[in-house]
Formats: structure tokens, sequence, C-alpha cells
């Protein structure tokens, strides 16, 4: 009697975590999933209560749509949103923040790994806090300052913006990688007589390329996926896709196929880069706290 | 190295002078904000002290935007850590398939949180949404999640709670496994297994990380925006409406930046307690680099 209880025990704690686990992915991607369904319905699919699991025609239409590829017709044919137009901005946009950041966060790391000099420690939690502070207390005022400025609804502007969290990225996981590299190294082509740039582009950054690349993709994911700095300091030149695809939402459930399809092309460069740099996810979410 | 002290200065200063444009002196001006009555469309600002602050005080609706604050931050914070903790020890047990799961997990915390926030949006539509009908399907009644007073907040915070777990489950595994296997072996001499060993090795050894992940995502729910906005843009009326939401309303909608300044303020004055709090139990974490 005891033994078949214990057996019964031992088989449920064999069980049990596998059930957990896969109670939660489908959670976590059942609403991928669900998107995706429905990217691929026409307008009349969409709107069907009770909702299409399976039985449906699948169509590219939303994505021809909203890539611009095709005009929609159908039920709200006076609605459009160019999504294609934000998709460019945040293409524009994006790339030249983040080789921006580089520019400017590379040396602080590098001389923070590298150098001992008054107030290193407080210029790092310096860049720790920036990344914790609330972002529309910073975006209140400089509101008013970018148009004053004419920075509101630039280009330059929303670059210059994004700074606030990827320089914190650069600068923070950049050094703990940095740190990861011998300083011996260095010092045998100091000796070799190479001046400190040369030997900074010629053998620490050679050997930091993988680390460079993967914090040049978070970069990239955190300003791709931000939204609020386009929602208020941009208007309808600039905004980049996050700000974009909100313009499907207003017209509810006339446009939820084109939303669907947008919110999937929205998602999949993300996870696209996030398959190259796995390895460092956890250094780069924990700003270099974390080796992972 | 080298002796010239100059030298780490200068290639400091450029990003330095940047984060002054974007990050320290919006801050000071928006302090000075706070300080006074200014709103987009009018003219005429005044300086008038602390009395924002003072008004806000004695304003029913602040209090309960903090009440709001509290409930969100706690419960989503809250679950998060709860789930994200087992899913960390479940993903660190000798389990097949880890990867995949691991892998699968990530998905919700790397797509943009707005684009999430929509999705959810399309599912939780009362009518053409999944969750409506397969509660039907089991026989429970469906509701309009977001635009019902009693279910909007818990909608949000479920939200908040399925893009965000797997982080704390992530930095909570990578602390599990730089737990080292002897410490284990020397509790287990000493008759510690099972919860005992979880006591004793586990939670101590994993502390800091357990204060890392709280300082990231108690900062993180207090400035939550981009899920709110997507789904209830506060409401209905201001059920969902956090401190840190208010002040992005009244910045975007209404444009009274003196009143949003001050909410602004005070959600920082909060991040600055909970780090002042955190950071200092996990600096060796960013030191120990």
């Amino acid at each position: 009697m005891r033994r078949t209880n214990f057996r019964r025990i031992s088989w449920i704690r064999r069980v049990a975590p596998y059930v957990l686990l896969t109670l939660w992915t489908v959670i976590a991607l059942f609403p991928i999933y669900w998107v995706l369904v429905t990217s691929l319905k026409n307008p009349g699919d969409v709107i069907t209560s009770p909702p299409k699991f399976f039985d449906f025609s699948p169509t590219l239409d939303n994505y021809r749509v909203v890539l611009g590829l095709a005009r929609y017709v159908g039920l709200g044919d006076i609605v459009r949103v160019d999504f294609i137009e934000y998709l460019k901005n945040s293409l524009i946009i994006i790339p030249l923040a983040v080789v921006l950041s580089l520019a400017l966060g590379l040396p602080v790391a590098y001389v923070m790994a590298r150098f001992r000099f008054k107030g290193r420690e407080n210029l790092y939690f310096f860049y720790i806090s920036l990344y914790f502070m609330p972002p529309i207390l910073i975006l209140i005022p400089l509101y008013l300052v970018f148009i004053r400025l004419r920075l509101y609804d630039t280009y330059l502007g929303l670059i210059l913006i994004l700074q606030l969290v990827n320089l914190p990225l650069v600068v923070l996981i950049m050094r703990s990688f940095f740190e990861d590299i011998s300083p011996e190294i260095e010092q045998s082509a100091l000796v070799d007589g190479r001046s400190r740039l040369g030997v900074f582009f010629k053998i620490t950054l050679p050997l930091a390329m993988p680390s460079l690349m993967s914090t040049a993709f978070l970069c990239t994911i955190f300003s791709w996926n931000n939204f609020l700095f386009g929602v208020i300091l941009s208007r309808t030149r600039t905004q980049p896709v996050t700000v974009g695809i909100l313009a499907f939402k207003s017209y509810e459930a006339i446009l939820w196929g084109q939303m669907a399809a947008a919110s999937i092309i929205t998602a999949l460069p993300v996870l696209i880069l996030a398959i190259f740099i796995q390895r460092y996810i956890v250094r780069g979410l924990t700003l270099g706290a974390v080796k992972g | 190295m080298d002796n010239k002290k100059w030298y780490p200065y200068m290639l400091i200063i450029p990003s330095i002078v940047i984060v002054l444009i974007i990050a320290i002196y919006p801050i000071v001006y928006a302090f000075y904000l706070s300080l006074t009555d200014q709103v987009l469309a009018r003219p005429i600002t005044n300086f008038v002290g602390l009395r924002n602050y003072i008004n806000n005080f004695t304003d029913l609706q602040f209090w309960q935007f903090m009440k709001t604050t509290a409930v969100f931050v706690v419960a989503s914070v809250g679950l998060q850590f709860l789930i994200g903790f087992g899913l960390a020890l479940l993903l660190n047990m000798n389990i097949r398939g880890k990867y995949f799961f691991r892998v699968a997990m990530l998905v919700p915390l790397l797509i943009p949180p707005i684009t999430g926030a929509l999705m959810w949006k399309i599912m939780l539509d009362p009518l053409t949404g999944p969750i409506n009908y397969l509660l039907n399907l089991v026989g429970l009644p469906g509701r309009s999640w977001l635009a019902d007073s009693a279910t909007a907040l818990p909608s949000v915070i479920a939200i908040d709670v399925w893009i965000f777990t797997p982080f704390v489950a992530l930095i909570l595994l990578a602390g599990l496994q730089s737990i080292p296997q002897t410490m284990y072996e020397a509790a287990a001499v000493d008759g510690a297994r099972g919860w005992k060993s979880f006591r004793m090795v586990t939670l101590p050894m994993l502390r800091p990380m357990i204060y890392l992940v709280l300082l990231f995502r108690l900062a993180g729910a207090l400035t939550a925006a981009d899920t709110i906005f997507a789904t209830t843009v506060g409401g209905p009326n201001i059920d969902t409406t956090t401190l840190n939401f208010a002040a992005f309303k009244n910045l975007f909608s209404y444009g009274f930046m003196g009143y949003a300044a001050s909410l602004g303020i005070t959600v920082f004055i909060m991040i600055f307690v909970i780090s002042q709090l955190l950071i200092s139990k996990t600096r060796h974490l960013w030191k120990g680099a």
C-alpha cells in the first residue's frame, strides 16, 4: 500500500514540471499564434463570432496591404494606414541611433574597464541611474525643448533621445565585456611600440567584436521596441513602427487583420536578432551585472 | 598604463554632453515645471511654488492614481516574481526540452510591449476574441475585459505579467545556475535536502539576484505606459490610470505641463527610494565585473 503511494508521488514529481512548463509555453505563445492566424484571414473571417480557429482560407492580403504592395478593398475602403512609412522611419532612425551610441559609449566603456581615474565608480552608477530614470519625466520638458530647438518630429531628435536607453546599455555591457579581455594582450602590443589608439582598433576591438555585435543588436531591439519617445516627440513625418501600429487600433475590428499583420511584422525583426544574441541576453538585460 | 591624467576624461566628455542635454537638463527643467502652472495652449505661465504638490496631496483623484499604482505594481511584480521564480526552478531541473521551453518563454519579453499589448486587445475582444469563446466553451460567461471597471485593471496587470515574467525567470535561472553544486553537496552532508536545502542554500545564494530583479521590475512597473496605452488608455474612467500614466496623459492629451511634471517627479522620488534600498544590496553584482 505504502509502496504504490510512493510510486504515484514520484510519478507526479516527474511529470509535473513538464505539465507546468507546457502550460506556461501555451500561455506565452497562444497570443502570437492567434495574431498570426488573424493576420492570414480576410476581413470577413476576422470579425466572425464565434472566432474561426482553423476553418478559413488563408490569405496574404493583409501583409500585401500593410507593406504597400496592394490596395485595401473591402469594408473600410476609405481608411488607410501608411504602415510602410512608419517602417521606413524606424529603419532610418534605429541604425543611426545605434551607431551614435557605439561611437559615444565605446570609449567610455573602454576607459572604465582599463583606467583607474577619479570618479570612475560614480560615473558607473550615474549610467545605471540613467537607465532607471522615468522616461515620462524627461519627456515632459523635452517636448518643449525639442519644439524650441526644431528637433520635434525630426530624425535627429529621435536619434538623440534614443541615446537615453542605448548609452547606458553600451557603456555598462561593453565595460563588462572589455574587462573579460586580458589587459596583457594589449600590454605586449604597447611594448611593441603601437599607440594606445592603434592597439584599441587593431587588437582590442577585433577581440571584442562578437560582444560588440550583440550589444549593437540589443540596442537595436530596445530602440525598435521603444514607444514613448516616438509618441511624444514625433508627429506624422518621423513616427516609428511602434507608434504607427496604433493607427490601426482606431478602426477597431475593420482593420484588425492588417493590425495583426503589422504586429507580426514588428515582432519578427527583434525575434530574429534575439536568436543571434541568445548567449548574451541575460548580461544585456541586467546591464552587465549578471554574466548568465 | 598611460600616465596622462586627462586621457580618460577626454573620451568620456562627448557622451556626458549628450546625457546632459537629453537627461540632466530635462530633469532639472521638469522640477522647475512642477513649480509652475504651465499649460501648453495658454501663453501665460505663473510660478506657483509647491502648489501643485500641495493640491495633489488633497486631491482625491491623485490618491486614486496612487492606489491604482500600488495595486498595479504590487500585483504585477508580485505575480511576475512568483511565476518567474517557479519557472526558473523548473528550468533548472534536469528536464528534457529545457532549451525549447526557455526560448519559447522569451518571445513575449522580446517583442515590442506595444505589440504584445495590442495582441491581447485582439485576444480579449468581447465578440471576436478567442478568450471569451474559450470561456463560453467551458460554461463560463464572457466579459468586456478591458472596458469593464471590475476587470480592466486585472486584465492590464495580466498583460504586464505575460510580458515580464520571462525577465524574472531568465535572471533567476542564471542565478540558480551560478550556485556551485558543491554547496548543495555540503548541505546534504549536514542533512539538508529538499525544502531545507532550498532555504539554507538556494535562497541566501540567490538573494542579490532577487534584489536585482526586483529593482528592474519595480522601476519598470512604476513607469509602465505602453501596455496601458495600447489597451485601456487609462480607462474606463480612471480605473487603470497609474501615477505615471496620469503624467503621460496630462502631457500627451491635455498639455498640463506643470501638473504632469509634479506627477512625474512623484514617480521619480518613488523610484529613487526603491533604487537606494536595492542598489546598495546589489552593489557587488554591478562592481563584480
